[in-house]
């Protein structure tokens, strides 16, 4: 973010559109995107071609596309959001923004809007795909619905920890790491094995789970064709975590430190 | 001792013909009849076809609970085949069949691996019985020929990164 004269109220706005510029018109968000739209026709393709995944019934290939659209795209904005503060500290462009006039919460919360632009970019990019490959089965629908609902949730929870996380790192390196991290260690739990996921343990484990959640709600509503009423109780971590997440980044926004990012 | 010898003959005959009875009861009585269409099918990998089945009662009786069950095999030996992963079921129950009742079934199959197989569609009853009715085999012939496109999505996956990858390099030029 470059410096600027910031009015102390409702500057979050002026935040956003800064950061949005430094995103958006810059290389950065088209790079992060790019390579998610390749991620994703990778893995589109191969879920559509490979027989062993596709022959007995398309709607697995549509959850796994489902499942990368989420964790892809949650991933795109967490990189984001993890260098958006560390990423300033680094430059050196933090100490200039923490002069101004501009309250820290507004910084922090313009900062995580911006960041959440690049999941719903990553949304939109993604609908085509599940659109192309949900034809088949009759699944657009629900298809359409879980990414939206799921994934934005997921994503929400997420760009507001990566920013939380780049709040107290004083090195991007540090802050990009803990992040991916974080989010392959929260994933995890949704590739248990079916058997083990049905038990008292592994139900628990994803159910409390935001992310572990979603990507099984993903699987459930697309390839399962459990129904939403069976498994909207999947969606009530991800949404708590969302609130959390974002309550903490901005909690946060008033022990900003510029540190030493050596 | 002729009289001993007619007897003799007699009670003979008579376990020769029980003898003879015991095995003609456990086998088939022939009144029920198995069309399958089509009887021969050609289908790529991973290409759904639904196999037609009617099961008529030619009998003069009603039949007992019967089960419809079909299999799939490589008569050859060549290739594996295993019927679970071409259909989500293998046996269907229809029930009893009042004489000269028909019943039709509609069978989607989904072949996972190429070559030349065999189907063939055996009735059975539910009850512990010897009774059973086979269709003629059908010939199935698998082809592996893949598309270039499966389920379509080679536009998607081809123009999504080709837009955002040209919009990137226009950023790039424009920044330099």
């Amino acid at each position: 973010m470059t410096s600027e004269t910031l009015p102390a109220s409702g500057s979050w706005r002026l935040v956003a559109g800064q950061e949005l510029r430094d995103l958006w018109l810059s290389a950065k968000g088209l790079s992060v995107l790019f390579a998610y739209t390749l991620l994703l026709s990778v893995m589109a393709y191969a879920a559509a071609s490979d027989a062993d995944l596709n022959l007995l019934d398309a709607r697995e290939s549509v959850g796994i596309v489902g499942q990368a659209a989420i964790g892809l795209g949650t991933l795109a904005a967490l990189v984001v959001s993890a260098d958006a503060i560390s990423g300033e500290r680094e430059r050196g462009t933090l100490e200039m923004i923490l002069v101004t006039p501009l309250p820290r919460r507004d910084l922090v919360l313009g900062k995580l809007l911006a960041a959440t632009t690049m999941w719903v970019a990553a949304l939109l990019v993604s609908l085509p795909y599940l659109a192309v490959m949900a034809d088949g089965p009759g699944v657009v629908l629900d298809a359409v619905l879980v990414i939206v609902v799921a994934g934005s949730l997921v994503a929400a929870a997420l760009t507001a920890l990566g920013l939380a996380v780049s709040a107290v790192s004083m090195s991007n390196r540090t802050s990009l790491a803990a992040s991916v991290g974080l989010l392959l260690v929260l994933a995890a739990p949704s590739q248990l094995p079916s058997i083990t996921a049905k038990g008292a343990v592994g139900s628990v484990l994803i159910k409390a789970n935001p992310v572990a959640a979603g990507l099984r709600l993903t699987n459930q509503v697309l390839v399962k064709q459990t129904g939403w009423s069976s498994e909207w109780t999947l969606l009530v971590s991800p949404a708590i975590a969302a609130v959390l997440l974002t309550a903490l980044a901005i909690r946060m926004s008033s022990r900003l430190e510029l540190g030493d990012s050596r | 001792m002729i009289r001993r010898s007619v007897r003799f003959v007699l009670v003979a005959a008579a376990v020769l013909l029980l003898a003879l009875a015991q095995p003609l009861a456990a086998t088939t009585d022939g009144h029920v009849t198995i069309d399958v269409t089509p009887s021969t099918s050609a289908v790529e990998v991973g290409g759904d076809f639904t196999l037609e089945i009617v099961v008529t009662n030619t009998g003069d009786t009603e039949t007992s609970a019967l089960a419809v069950h079909l299999d799939i095999t490589d008569p050859t030996g060549v290739g594996s085949v295993d019927p679970e992963d071409w259909s989500s079921t293998l046996t269907r129950q229809i029930g009893t069949l009042a004489p000269g009742a028909v019943r039709t079934i509609s069978w989607d199959v989904k072949p996972i691996s190429g070559g030349d197989f065999r189907a063939y569609v055996v009735v059975l009853p539910e009850a512990p019985g010897t009774d059973i009715w086979t269709s003629d085999g059908i010939a199935l012939v698998v082809n592996e020929q893949r598309s270039i496109n499966p389920e379509g999505v080679l536009p998607v996956v081809v123009a999504a990164p080709a837009v955002i990858g040209l919009g990137l390099i226009s950023r790039l030029r424009r920044r330099r």
